[in-house]
């Protein structure tokens, strides 16, 4: 365990002392003048068009961190062949893989909630303008919790395509991939398998229904709009959702550290 | 016997999606004993690095069997005793001297005063200790090279691999480094040492092996070391094939 905090904390410090960090900072503060102007210029709708705007900023600028933080370290690891030098400290494979990962989380959700605090207090202020705005305190401050449940399937996927592969940019592309994928594979199986288009081959119906078990259903995850226009969402509908993430993450953690275990690193 | 390798035979592919393969190491054995000091040496490309990421468990071996400190290579009790310099050590560059070696540490089991004591007293010793904070993405080849030296000797590990630990360092740096490993050694420490620079070799090892093409040619042993020069050893055993 010892090993393992020892390699979270040195992918933390690393995390934070890469340029894009400061760049994340800007975007932030470039979205929050933003906020501003959005107020300004919009008539209608005014605290959900805010709500929305603040909620895709956080979204947009997390994931950002997440896919450049994961390049820039996995970069490093494989391609600068840091990795062969690691593995050969004193531990184990599997400790490489959960130090990374527990780092590059601790990171986003250092990230996440740091853009979410620095947005409230401006937020919080223009609402105030509009006392008929359904704004939920605690709605916000949750919203952080599903996009880390879904970082941390990206970051899984990140370190398992590392476990498969020889080039950093193969590992990045493949959880490109899945990311595209996990968010559009739910629209797709409906359009294909629930009646709407006509005269599918079998094959592409088995090759759907595969896919959607095999890969994860990130669009789960966005609740965006559910939580922006106030629909229906209970506790325990947010329970599953979370709770969905993290099983999925350590089975894909499972399999990482198992396929780690025996490859070979060049 | 702290390394013992019996019949180590490796393939590489020749390309990564290719099945066509070739012999990095063939039919390789050589023991090293506790608190020797074996120097390997070979041409570019003869598998010096192969056998030490073999030692390492880094990869595996397609044939023969390895036991580093009696034990299977790569697993953590052997790790705990053991350390390693890459020939062309990449560090984490947003990370400072003072950090790795806190890191190296810890995993090596120490903590508190003694860590602190042990990382002052190695940057002392290859020279970085006015360095300590500077990141090592500003550091020059050489700085690297002795901050690799001073990873590899902290915590005084029972056996030390060193892939070309002289490399990149200028004459100052050099005699340092030979002074660390021969230092290191006089205090009991295994030293398998790789490199293609005789008069290094010579200075700090007392067995050496010819690596040739994968194959182990010949062990020098520490007799025949004093009586003739290395090079003419190794050119002597290199024109015979």
């Amino acid at each position: 365990m010892r090993e393992v905090l020892e390699f979270t904390r040195i992918t933390l410090k690393q995390s934070v002392r890469l340029r894009s960090f400061y760049s994340a900072f800007v975007i932030t503060l470039v979205s929050l003048i933003g906020l501003f102007v959005i107020y300004s210029f919009t008539m209608f709708e005014i605290p959900r068009i805010l709500e929305s705007y603040v909620l895709s900023c956080t979204n947009l600028i997390i994931l950002l961190m997440v896919f450049l933080t994961l390049f820039s370290l996995l970069q490093y690891d494989i391609d600068r062949k840091t990795l062969q030098y690691v593995i050969a400290l004193p531990m184990r494979r599997r400790d490489y893989i959960v130090g990374r990962y527990l780092g590059i989380m601790f990171f986003s959700t250092i990230i996440a909630y740091g853009i979410t605090f620095l947005f409230y207090p401006f937020l919080f202020f223009l609402m105030k303008q509009r006392p008929d705005a359904p704004f939920s305190v605690v709605r916000y401050f949750t919203y952080p919790v599903f996009l880390l449940a879904e970082v941390s399937l990206i970051i899984s996927f990140a370190l398992l395509f590392t476990a498969l592969s020889t080039k950093s940019i193969i590992s990045i592309l493949s959880t490109v991939g899945v990311y595209f994928i996990g968010h559009s594979l739910d629209e797709v199986k409906e359009f294909l398998l629930g009646g709407y288009a006509q005269e599918i081959p079998l094959f592409s119906k088995i090759l759907v229904k595969g896919a959607w078990y095999i890969f994860p259903n990130l669009s789960l995850f966005d609740v965006k709009l559910r939580m922006v226009y106030n629909l229906q969402f209970s506790f325990k509908e947010a329970l599953m959702i979370v709770t969905y993430g993290i099983v999925y993450t350590i089975a894909v953690l499972v399999i990482t550290c198992a396929l780690f275990e025996r490859k070979e690193i060049l | 016997m702290h390394i013992e390798i019996l019949s180590l035979t490796k393939y590489y592919k020749t390309k990564e999606l290719s099945f066509k393969k070739f012999k990095a190491l063939n039919n390789v054995s050589l023991s090293v004993e506790k608190g020797e000091s074996f120097g390997l040496i070979g041409l570019n490309g003869a598998g010096k690095s192969t056998l030490i990421k073999l030692i390492l468990g880094v990869i595996f071996p397609d044939q023969g069997e390895i036991r580093v400190m009696g034990n299977p290579p790569g697993e953590i009790a052997v790790k705990r005793n053991l350390s390693y310099l890459p020939e062309n050590p990449s560090f984490y560059e947003s990370l400072n001297a003072e950090e790795i070696l806190n890191f190296i540490g810890r995993l090596r089991g120490f903590s508190g005063k003694n860590l602190k004591k042990s990382v002052r007293e190695i940057l002392d010793k290859v020279g970085l200790y006015e360095h300590r904070k500077k990141l090592l993405r500003k550091y020059s080849r050489g700085m690297l090279q002795r901050l690799g030296l001073a990873q590899a000797f902290i915590g005084k590990p029972e056996l030390v691999i060193l892939d070309e630990p002289l490399n990149g360092l200028d004459p100052l740096g050099r005699k340092m480094a030979r002074d660390l490993i021969i230092e290191a050694n006089r205090e009991g420490s295994t030293i398998f040492f790789t490199s293609h620079i005789l008069e290094d070799i010579e200075k700090i090892c007392s067995r050496v092996g010819i690596l040739h093409r994968g194959e182990l040619l010949k062990i020098v042993e520490a007799e025949e070391l004093q009586q003739n020069p290395l090079e003419d050893i190794f050119l002597g055993v290199i024109e015979q094939q």
